[in-house]
């Protein structure tokens, strides 16, 4: 068990959602940042898609009750355990009575906190994650405030981590063939033409070239990009139809809305491109008030990039577990 | 005659390859301000290799920190540039093994003096990666 001593706002279990629902109206949640998850989960043994904690507001502190091994990935956020640097994305054993601690992010934004075993939490629609909107899901349905106590999972399949623990490459360095580099500064987002793509006329090639900037107006259901508006070349009337998370709709107002982790289910808005699924984590980590820009991919690239994102975990899986055996086999 | 420095890698290298030549699997020497022990798993030419060797200095002990597995040496993680990249204090490096970085710690109450290999050497299991000294 673990205790939450302190927290901010919007603080939640996460996992990797809740898909198949969405046609009755229950958005997907899950980790807006689902590498670091997956990285998380395969470092410690876990199933991959176990349930962690996903910080969001700063600072956070919590203690273990018992023995445990965790690790924090995504953002860099100078963790501390027991007052001691924890190094960034390190798996570590603990003992009852440590206290995690996590500042402002130097890089990054959201922080994922995996424990061996998982956030043992009630599964609703065969998912841990909170529907902060729904209200169900993850701790009651809510974000965690202090006090919360959180159960953890069983642990399948222990790893035996080293006493000095076991940590991982950036996986922006590991993948760094995979994903473009920033352009001056700005994240650079591969995503395909959508449905409505060629109602924007000139305006289109406007949506590609420009640099958008993450507005204040940005959550885990959506960012909304501030940028010169771009608008159908004709009013568009449209149906709600269905949308998914990295579905870049228009709005009247021309400046596009990318739907994330809490996607609302449909949406009327012509949609214009959609952000590969690869790329998605990037965006999860992408703070408000800094630049983006789109790049067109095709569905071949997206897959390829999607393979390489799968490897790289299966990878951090194999070899975490190859380290560990042979490390108590020479001990 | 002069004496062996048994913290030389060169010298821990030689008697190395002097052992598995006579298909010896280990040999301790001690003098009186350095110590040094050799053990080979297997002679042939994969032996695994463990060293443990000190050196007691007058300021104090100086130890050799040795390589728990094979693996790429890197002083610092080299997947994160220094800012974003804080390690415990007590850190002397990391092991790379494909994805998964082993942290290489001092041991109690000690503290980096040198590094013995330079960044992105291959170093196998036993092979002496670091000097630590007592902390002030």
């Amino acid at each position: 068990m673990m205790e939450i001593i302190q927290t901010g706002p919007f603080n939640t279990v996460q996992d990797l959602g809740r898909p198949g629902f969405r046609n009755i109206g229950v958005t997907s949640s899950g980790a807006m940042d689902p590498l670091a998850l997956k990285v998380g989960n395969s470092l410690l043994g876990n199933e991959i898609g176990a349930a962690a904690l996903e910080i969001q507001t700063y600072p956070f502190k919590l203690r273990f009750s018992k023995a445990a091994a965790f690790v924090v990935t995504g953002a860099d956020c100078g963790a501390l355990i027991d007052g001691r640097p924890v190094h960034p994305w390190c798996a570590l054993s603990v003992e009852a009575g440590q206290i995690l601690e996590l500042g402002q992010p130097r890089i990054g934004t959201r922080a994922y906190i995996c424990i061996a075993g998982g956030i043992d939490v009630a599964t609703v629609m065969g998912s841990r994650s909170t529907s902060l909107r729904g209200a169900f899901g993850g701790r009651e349905g809510r974000y965690l405030i202090t006090g919360d106590a959180l159960q953890l999972g069983e642990v399948s399949s222990p790893l035996n981590l080293p006493n000095a623990g076991l940590s991982v490459v950036d996986p922006a360095y590991a993948l760094a063939d995979v994903y473009p580099a920033h352009d001056d500064g700005a994240l650079v987002v591969r995503a395909i033409p959508a449905g409505e793509h060629a109602l924007f006329g000139a305006d289109a090639e406007r949506f590609w070239s420009q640099t958008w900037k993450i507005s204040t107006q940005s959550d885990r259901t959506g960012y909304r990009l501030m940028g010169e508006p771009i608008r159908p070349t004709t009013p568009v009337e449209m149906r709600s139809h269905g949308v998914v998370s990295g579905v870049v709709q228009v709005p009247p107002s021309g400046e596009p809305i990318i739907q994330m982790a809490d996607a609302n289910t449909a949406g009327g808005y012509p949609k214009i491109a959609g952000v590969i699924e690869a790329d998605l984590w990037r965006l999860g980590q992408a703070r408000i008030g800094s630049r983006l820009r789109f790049v067109r991919a095709t569905h071949a690239q997206a897959a390829e990039a999607e393979k390489a994102v799968t490897v790289f975990v299966e990878d951090v899986r194999r070899t975490s577990r190859m380290v560990c055996g042979a490390l108590q086999a020479m001990s | 005659m002069s004496k062996l420095d048994l913290i030389d890698p060169a010298v821990i290298e030689q008697l190395t390859a002097a052992l598995q030549a006579a298909g010896v699997d280990g040999i301790e020497i001690t003098h009186a301000d350095q110590s040094l022990m050799i053990r080979l798993a297997n002679s042939g030419k994969d032996a695994v290799r463990q060293v443990l060797s000190d050196k007691m200095g007058a300021a104090g002990a100086t130890a050799f920190v040795n390589a728990p597995m094979a693996g790429e040496f890197w002083p610092s993680d080299p997947s994160r540039t220094s800012s974003s990249g804080t390690s415990a204090a007590d850190t002397v490096g990391f092991l790379k093994v494909g994805p998964i970085l082993l942290p290489v710690k001092a041991g109690p109450s000690k503290r980096l003096r040198q590094h013995l290999v330079e960044p992105a050497t291959i170093v196998g299991f036993g092979d002496a990666i670091a000097e630590v000294e007592p902390e002030a």
